[in-house]
């Protein structure tokens, strides 16, 4: 049996943060990354936001990007130079340690 | 292709049983399986309890990508995967794999291609609780049987 694949609400709860413009980027950090950056979920302005890259420099000034870090844009793997969108998710995480 | 993420704990046994009892009688000649259950002890140090994080909508595409891909690659009948998420006690599973196919190939190589790539692609994360009170976040995997390590 296929998973359903959910409809992003956070991608519109996102749409709706930001009225004027209508542009943002909803940012999810994991495990400990998560607890390094100290949270979780953020909505930030697509603007002037260009790569995966920058939606970090633009959240999390105190630290720079760890070594390992993997970033994933609206659910796939990407590179830190990946370009973004308006109304993209972009997440942020360690290595995985499944299975 | 049976492909589900568990909050529960659950029996692997049952559940392969259980979904090779629906298919057809004399579909497969060859029946893969692999189960990982939790350990009490992770770099010498012993572990009361772990939890799973995982990144749900991330989790849920990749792995029914890779099962399907999988499922091509390898022509196989049919494939069970497994994986629990949350809290986990020494002992019991957190991820069950099953592959059937026409012959015994197809149905190792699917297997171990699924548990490697959950290993090292699928969005999951350990948090492991020591006996003493300490958590603490798993940082990487054992590196799988073929990488030569």
């Amino acid at each position: 049996m296929r998973l359903p694949h959910r409809d992003s609400l956070r991608k519109r709860l996102a749409l709706l943060l930001d009225p004027i413009s209508g542009m943002s980027i909803n940012i999810r950090f994991f495990a400990s990354l998560a607890d390094r950056v100290g949270m979780r979920e953020v909505t930030i302005s697509s603007e002037g936001v260009d790569t995966a890259k920058d939606v970090w420099l633009a959240c999390v000034r105190s630290m720079d990007i760890p070594g390992n870090a993997r970033v994933a844009i609206n659910q796939e793997y990407a590179s830190f130079d990946a370009a973004v969108n308006d109304g993209d998710e972009v997440a942020f995480f360690p290595p995985v340690t499944g299975g | 292709m049976r492909v589900e993420i568990i909050e529960c704990a659950l029996d692997p046994m049952r559940e392969v049983t259980r979904y090779q009892e629906t298919l057809p009688m004399g579909s497969f000649g060859a029946m893969a399986m692999f189960v990982g259950t939790m350990r009490d002890f992770n770099e010498s140090d012993a572990i009361s309890s772990m939890v799973l994080e995982h990144y749900p909508e991330m989790t849920e595409r990749h792995l029914n990508e890779l099962a399907g891909s999988v499922a091509d690659a390898h022509d196989l009948v049919e494939l069970m995967m497994l994986h629990r998420v949350g809290e986990i006690h020494p002992g019991e599973p957190i991820v069950v794999v099953a592959t059937w196919s026409a012959h015994r190939a197809a149905a190792f190589e699917a297997c171990e291609a699924m548990v490697e790539d959950l290993k090292s692609k699928a969005p999951f994360w350990k948090k492991e609780t020591l006996t003493g009170g300490e958590s603490r976040w798993v940082e990487y995997n054992t590196a799988g049987p073929r990488s030569g390590a």
